[in-house]
């Protein structure tokens, strides 16, 4: 059995078809082919691809071209991943690890908000959020259990 | 998702057991820790309810 079981991938399926609307782009970006975190990322994506029913596109980025785009994300670390809106406007949005575990779910949650253009906040975060006039760079560390 | 609602903001969730060297930078000993770097950083730990969350935005914006 893969990382994503058949029975999971239709759990997926399932809360994709509910909740998707426009599509989501995410830039894989790796940095040894061979490393087992690429090809399992590489697999989770995959599966997330079909259960999306092409509504999440992804586009994998490696090697010196990889590393180019990846700064200009400032993406400094990998196995990482970006989300891009249906515009492909860079959500400033980023995942550093194989997203999987907790980080799947808060993953998983983030492209449905991307997709539907929205997030879970209340009126009253969003507007405190939006009125920040500094920069700020947030890390949010998990383990994958 | 704060950084969807204002392009000011960029955020990574990272994963703690595969980058130990980035979370020994910010002294992480416990998950979820969050690190926010502004005008000056605060670091707090596990999940916070949403108004105590932005309240630790501002804190890091105003310095």
């Amino acid at each position: 059995m893969g990382i994503i079981s058949d029975a999971q991938q239709r759990q997926i399926k399932v809360l994709l078809d509910n909740h998707l609307q426009d599509p989501v782009e995410v830039l894989f970006f790796y940095a040894d082919p061979h490393d087992p975190h690429t090809a399992a990322m590489q697999e989770i994506l995959d599966r997330l691809g079909t259960a999306s029913g092409g509504r999440l596109r992804v586009s994998v980025k490696g090697g010196r071209e990889g590393r180019a785009r990846a700064a200009a994300y400032k993406v400094e670390q990998a196995p990482a991943l970006v989300l891009l809106d249906k515009d492909g406007r860079d959500t400033r949005v980023r995942f550093y690890g194989t997203a999987v575990g907790y980080e799947f779910m808060v993953f998983l949650e983030d492209v449905i908000d991307v997709s539907r253009g929205t997030t879970r906040l209340s009126e009253p975060a969003r507007r405190a959020i939006r009125a920040i006039d500094q920069d700020l760079v947030i890390q949010v560390y998990t383990t994958p259990t | 998702m704060a950084a969807m609602e204002n392009r000011r903001i960029l955020a990574y969730s990272v994963d703690a057991a595969e980058f130990p060297d980035l979370a020994a930078r910010y002294g992480v000993r416990s998950v979820p820790q969050t690190v926010v770097d502004g005008q000056t950083q605060v670091i707090f730990v596990g999940r916070q309810p949403e108004e105590q969350f932005v309240a630790e935005l501002l804190r890091a914006s105003e310095g």
